[in-house]
């Protein structure tokens, strides 16, 4: 009986030589990594850039009770190859049902409804960004772009896959206007007490 | 003699009136013609996702728009592309509308590359847009505002495993209540950023059951007309 927690770390960072060479997604999935090892985690860890198999990336997901995903925001969701690592793996998760049974609709069962076909109950979604965007630019109706959008509105494209596939997904956390004004240093050094306090460790 | 000539010079000048006014209506014609560039996302799964649904809804625009006299200009993002030709598709058209099957609840990822790729490019030519819309004279006021795209529209069109019913209520478990804008917001928020008015998709839900698929099709260039305030 294996009791040791386990989590995964999944960075996306994509490096754009010269522009965005992920030193700030790198420090965050540090961070994170000094945490859930000083709370005894084992921890798993994908570099999506540096390439990956989409079952073993399935079988880490299984395996994990916490799942994390470090990303910058590219043009308002995650760099292109997260979503091509998203397609691929579940879509592996998929075709061997091992994420999920279907969509959660039955026809004997009209009432069941949809996305309620997972079978990862018991695990936990968080997504850590950075962001271009100030923070002043959510949950504020005054802002024309995102008319009072939060950060978690924005990144329900990511967090709806875990949440269709039975996972919670915990409050996001983010560091804002990192090419500007932006408090990169204080936010990196509050990360851990987010950490402990959305998973309760 | 003298009324030879005078018929001869009526007849000249008759002919090049004639030409000049030809002329001016068709550069006229030219400057008022609109052009529509037709984004087509799909991505092949052979045996389990090849398109037709996609391609149907695609062609239904295109024979609208072109019965509306409309330029067209057509990307399959599958058949590959050079971004900065993109660049100036996008900077030609009126309306831009996306086509896209939704795939893990958002467009399939060749999507996500084509943006990161066609939009990186426009940022660093600043053809889509000069910033992000805050100046150092007015504090940080608006995100968002630097784009230069005014005047133009998008719009998605977009193919659904999920019914109609698990949006725009709070009951729903996955989407608590929100509209399937709202789903696709990301891939709105680009072009708000560069200065577009985005419409509101045109949705066909629940693709693998659904019986109105036919309807849906159907009701398309109707639904094109209104939203686009086209005659």
């Amino acid at each position: 009986m294996n009791s040791t927690k386990k989590v995964l770390l999944i960075n996306t960072h994509l490096n754009y030589p010269n522009w965005s060479e992920g030193k700030l997604n790198d420090a965050f999935h540090q961070k994170a990594k000094e945490f859930f090892i000083s709370k005894g985690f084992e921890v798993l860890e994908t570099k999506v850039e540096d390439g990956y198999d989409a079952d073993q990336e399935v079988e880490k997901h299984i395996a994990a009770d916490v799942i994390i995903l470090q990303t910058p925001i590219n043009w308002f969701g995650a760099p292109w190859i997260y979503k091509k690592y998203v397609d691929e793996v579940f879509n592996s998760g998929l075709a061997s049902a091992k994420f999920l049974s279907g969509d959660g609709r039955t026809r004997e069962d009209l009432t069941k409804q949809y996305g309620t076909g997972g079978k990862m109950q018991g695990k936990k979604f968080m997504v850590c960004s950075t962001w271009n965007a100030p923070k002043a630019s959510f949950d504020d109706s005054d802002q024309i772009l995102f008319e009072g959008r939060s950060t978690a509105d924005v990144l329900i494209q990511i967090t709806s896959n875990y949440r269709f596939c039975g996972v919670d997904i915990v409050p996001d956390y983010n560091c804002f206007d990192i090419f500007k004004d932006g408090d990169i240093v204080g936010t990196l050094e509050n990360y851990p007490a987010h950490l402990e306090k959305v998973f309760s460790i | 003699m003298q009324a030879k000539n005078i018929l001869l010079f009526t007849l000249i000048f008759f002919f090049f009136g004639i030409k000049l006014n030809a002329q001016n209506s068709s550069s006229k014609d030219n400057i008022e013609q609109k052009t529509a560039l037709l984004i087509n996302a799909h991505l092949t799964y052979p045996g389990w996702s090849e398109g037709k649904l996609n391609a149907s809804f695609y062609v239904k625009a295109k024979e609208f728009f072109i019965s509306k006299n409309y330029k067209i200009l057509e990307t399959k993002v599958e058949d590959g592309y050079n971004p900065e030709e993109e660049v100036e598709k996008h900077l030609q058209a009126d309306i831009v509308i996306l086509q896209t099957p939704v795939n893990w609840e958002n467009t399939p990822w060749i999507y996500k590359k084509y943006v990161d790729e066609v939009f990186n490019s426009a940022l660093k030519s600043k053809k889509f847009l000069s910033g992000d819309g805050r100046s150092v004279e007015e504090g940080s006021k608006q995100y968002g505002m630097g784009g230069k795209m005014q005047g133009k529209k998008f719009m998605i069109s977009a193919t659904w495993n999920a019914p109609r019913e698990s949006f725009n209520n709070k009951n729903q478990y996955l989407f608590k209540g929100k509209s399937a804008d709202d789903a696709l917001f990301n891939v709105a928020a680009n072009y708000l950023f560069t200065g577009f008015e985005v419409v509101p998709g045109y949705y066909c839900y629940d693709v693998y059951h659904n019986k109105h698929i036919n309807e849906d099709l159907e009701n398309y260039p109707k639904y094109l007309q209104k939203i686009f305030n086209i005659k």
